[in-house]
């Protein structure tokens, strides 16, 4: 068998937590069990040019082979797949990661159209950072704040909690709170430590998963995957999948405890409560309902998606 | 053909067309789809000659070069520029090349609000470069100082050098902003000293001009008390948390506009000359900017810089040594490749080597940074000198790079101080509670 | 005739500049007094510069603003070597032309998969046919510059 290379490329730097722990042991076992005939290249902080929202589209067009990237980065793109940022879904990551795969076949996958979908994932709960020193107890501390958003429909979760949303790249947030054009950011917690947020965050709120959650995605272009040998298929296919992608986010949930810890003792790191969490909860409820019209209105059967994840509408 | 012979041959043929007078963008992108339509596929190349022009052409963070160029036009239509050097030369002017000691500061001045080192020269640039040639100062000394001033923005905080790195190794921001300010420092001081001993050698390049009374001098300051409230308005607006840089480049030249508009300065002919050069100049780098980020994926794939990396760790040679290898590789790098892709390239592969040698990652950021600066005005790929270029059209490009060379020097010196008393890069940090 | 065009072009561009530099202040002036931030302020800020720099792409190669090493004109510019820079520019022009083509399909299929910015639903077709059309300008410039280099009534060429 003669070799194929595959090049993986991806908008995070090495030291990147995925990178160390996914995308650089899942290279390997491929190599070993496709007996060498699969050798996957990483080429991480995009060494191969462009930027991190045309890494799909790149796959799709076959100029890398494979990419770890966010579907978020191209939302108008992905109706389907933004479910997972609707608010309060899912009661933790896991289950998040489960929806997706309970949807993906026959809901999401014309969204990955040309891909071979490796892993697909979603993230910790997102929580709130402050630049100050008190972090927030209640969604009425947030009334006129400038928070960051991750994506549109987090912003329209944050502006129904009565603060300003400011849409930015995770890059900018470390500026931003540093100097205070930013009051506040709505981010996974992973962030602490990847995006050293940590220095300039004083107050945190784990906020449950109330909020939207980012969903992470490895795919791999269709036509270089059925090019390859049955067995390097196989091989492949027993890689890839469910079990891969609630790896992943089990790398991201303790990685986020892991941020969580760096910084408490150091800054102020509260719990919302149950009950505000409910009344938080209620009050972004009807962005649901905004999808729903939304999304039927492009003729995707939004209820029936939502039943088929177990959300009783 | 190996991909490591396909790089050589790559970086070879770039020389080439560089030195036939092919457009450095248009020369880059070429050799690099060439190079990747090898290594990886045709269809790969032509895709990302279709796309990449676009996708490093809608860039926000680099709107602040346009805004920035445009503050400095502004500033040349209001004559506040003029009235700023004006002033330096009635305090500095009596001195030999003192007006390019006054470039230096206010460059380092400017690093202070400017991120870029391409929105520094091209800004400086356009304040500067016209008062230096209106006062007799050889235009190899004029252009070499604000090429080399204008590299300060990526040392002195804010850097967008310093963010970038920080994120590829998981650094303090804040820390790598604290350690780049006494290096900036020196880095400005050694500046106009080298100043003082290339105008003590050659006293033609940088004529002393009339001794002002003192009188004079602080009614010169007070006319350029405009330049001043700007610069007080943007820094302070960025440091108060009040502006973004991006906004602050936009406020920077609202506020230039307004103020020539005050000034009954601005004509219909002016705003669209101001305009018009500011958008070709903006044309003028993104072209190199598009070029060097077609041409960086083809040297990515060549794994070049991995087998580098590679063959450094397996010399097991000391520290010293090791640095100095890694000097002259970023300055052959620094010849060929845009500071950016510098950064990305290399630094996920040699920091894991540096650190092994006990090597502060903080001290290395700020090395990095001035090798960095050092490749932005060697040739024949230097951005800064092209954008110096782009501003003094006339001056021939190798007089520039003979007027960069002593204070290319001065930053080997400075690289030189910072390994020998690692403390000027990591006492701010160290002691500084955050 | 040609250059006028261009220039008008590259005065478009400087009129986004003006309207990015507007932009900005609205943005800082919107969320500060009234505490209203415009969501879209960053994507629009993308899109602007794409405009920025294509359109003032061809007029810069036209007015010889694109920068190259000149430390070889002494022996370049001998007559007996115009035949080389024709080459240059020539082998430019056909660079160019290949990104003008390959942008088009990009945008073509970009508008089949509906890509738009994330806030407003930009769709981005249009402005990637932007950079197809300049690029296709650029490369015309180029062709022209070409077929002067070979000219022999022209005076060396001063390029930059
Ligand atoms: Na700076
Ligand atoms: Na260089």
């Amino acid at each position: 068998q003669a070799q194929v290379e595959l090049r993986l490329s991806t908008f995070v730097p090495p030291v990147h937590v995925i990178y160390r722990e996914i995308l650089v042991p899942w290279a390997a076992d491929v190599e070993k069990a496709t007996k060498g005939e699969v050798k996957v290249t990483l080429y991480p902080s995009m060494q191969l040019g462009g930027k991190p929202p045309e890494l799909f589209r790149q796959v799709v067009d076959g100029v890398v082979d494979l990419t770890f990237t966010l579907p978020g980065y191209t939302s108008p793109a992905f109706p389907r797949v933004g479910i997972i940022e609707l608010p309060g879904l899912k009661r933790d990551g896991f289950a998040a990661t489960d929806m997706m795969w309970d949807l993906l076949d026959p809901y999401l996958l014309p969204e990955f159209q040309g891909t071979k979908v490796i892993a697909l994932w979603g993230a910790e709960d997102a929580g709130l950072m402050t630049r100050t020193d008190k972090a927030y107890r209640s969604m009425d501390d947030l009334k006129g704040l400038r928070i960051r958003a991750p994506s549109a429909a987090q912003a329209k979760q944050i502006q129904f909690m009565g603060a300003v949303p400011i849409a930015a790249p995770i890059t900018e947030v470390y500026p931003g709170l540093e100097r205070g054009t930013m009051d506040g950011a709505m981010v996974p917690f992973t962030t602490i430590l990847d995006f050293r947020l940590g220095e300039v965050a004083k107050g945190y709120t784990i906020s449950g998963p109330i909020f939207g959650r980012s969903v992470f995605l490895v795919a791999m272009n269709q036509k270089k995957y059925d090019s390859l040998s049955p067995a390097a298929r196989a091989a492949i296919d027993k890689l890839s999948g469910r079990a891969l992608s609630r790896k992943a986010t089990g790398v991201y949930i303790k990685r986020a405890e892991e941020a969580v810890k760096s910084v408490r003792g150091k800054a102020d790191v509260v719990e919302l409560s149950k009950a505000e969490q409910d009344r938080i909860g209620k009050t972004l409820r009807p962005i649901i309902d905004e999808w729903i019209k939304e999304s039927e209105s492009k003729g995707i059967p939004a209820r029936d998606m939502l039943k088929r994840a177990g959300f009783a509408l | 053909m190996s991909p490591t012979t396909a790089g050589v041959v790559g970086m070879a043929a770039l020389l080439v067309l560089l030195f036939l007078r092919m457009p450095i963008g248009i020369a880059m992108a070429l050799v690099g789809a060439i190079g990747i339509a090898f290594l990886n596929s045709p269809d790969a190349a032509l895709h990302i000659l279709g796309s990449y022009p676009y996708s490093h052409g809608a860039v926000q963070a680099l709107s602040v070069i346009p805004l920035f160029v445009l503050m400095g036009n502004f500033a040349v239509v209001s004559g506040m520029s003029g009235d700023l050097f004006a002033a330096a030369y009635a305090w500095m002017g009596h001195r030999r090349g003192g007006l390019a000691s006054a470039t230096v500061l206010a460059c380092a001045g400017f690093a202070a609000l400017s991120g870029s080192s391409v929105a520094s020269a091209i800004t400086m640039g356009r304040v500067t470069l016209p008062e230096m040639r209106k006062y007799s100062y050889d235009p190899r000394l004029a252009t070499g100082v604000v090429a080399a001033g204008g590299s300060l923005g990526i040392l002195i905080p804010p850097s967008t050098a310093l963010v970038i790195y920080g994120i590829l190794t998981e650094q303090s921001i804040g820390k790598l902003f604290l350690a780049g300010f006494l290096p900036g420092l020196l880095l400005t001081a050694l500046f106009m000293i080298t100043v003082v001993i290339v105008c003590a050698v050659r006293p033609d390049f940088g004529p002393p001009g009339p001794r002002a009374a003192v009188r004079e001098r602080w009614a010169a300051l007070r006319r350029a008390g405009a330049f001043f409230l700007v610069l007080v308005a943007t820094i302070g607006g960025m440091y108060a948390g009040v502006f973004t840089v991006t906004e602050a480049s936009g406020v920077g030249a609202g506020l230039t506009l307004a103020h020539a508009i005050l000034r009954r300065k601005l004509t219909w002919a002016g705003l669209s000359d101001a305009l018009l050069q500011t958008v070709r100049t903006t044309a003028m780098v993104f072209l190199i900017l598009i070029g060097a980020h077609i041409f960086s994926p083809f040297l990515a794939m060549s794994r070049i810089p991995v087998d580098l990396a590679n063959a450094l760790t397996a010399m097991a040679l000391p520290g010293l040594a090791v640095l100095a290898i890694l000097l002259v590789a970023y300055i052959i790098l620094g010849m060929f490749l845009e500071g950016f892709a510098i950064l990305v390239l290399t630094v996920p592969i040699v920091l894991p080597i540096m650190l092994a040698m006990n090597f502060d990652p903080i001290w290395f950021g700020i090395f990095m940074v001035i090798v960095l600066e050092m490749g932005l005005i060697s040739p024949p790929v230097g951005i800064n000198v092209f954008v110096v270029k782009g501003i003094a059209e006339d001056v021939p490009m190798y007089q520039i790079f003979a007027g960069i060379l002593p204070f290319w020097v001065a930053m080997i010196v400075c690289v030189a101080l910072l390994i020998a008393f690692p403390q000027i890069a990591l006492i701010l940090p160290n002691t500084m509670i955050r | 005739m040609f250059e006028r065009a261009l220039r008008l072009l590259a005065l478009g561009g400087g009129a986004v500049l003006l309207g990015l530099l507007g932009l900005v202040i609205f943005d800082v002036v919107m969320r500060y007094l009234l505490r209203l931030p415009f969501l879209g302020a960053y994507e629009m800020t993308e899109l602007a510069m794409v405009l920025i720099v294509f359109l003032a792409l061809p007029y810069c190669a036209a007015t010889g603003g694109h920068v190259a090493v000149d430390a070889l004109s002494p022996i370049l510019d001998r007559p007996g070597l115009r035949w080389l820079n024709a080459i240059i520019h020539a082998a430019g022009a056909v660079l160019m032309a290949v990104i003008a083509w390959q942008a088009t399909l990009y945008a073509i299929v970009s508008g089949q998969r509906g890509e738009a910015t994330n806030m407003l639903k930009i769709p981005k077709q249009p402005f990637e046919l932007v950079t197809a059309v300049c690029a296709l300008l650029f490369a015309v410039v180029l062709l022209v510059q070409a077929w002067k280099a070979l000219r022999p009534s022209q005076a060396p060429e001063t390029r930059r």
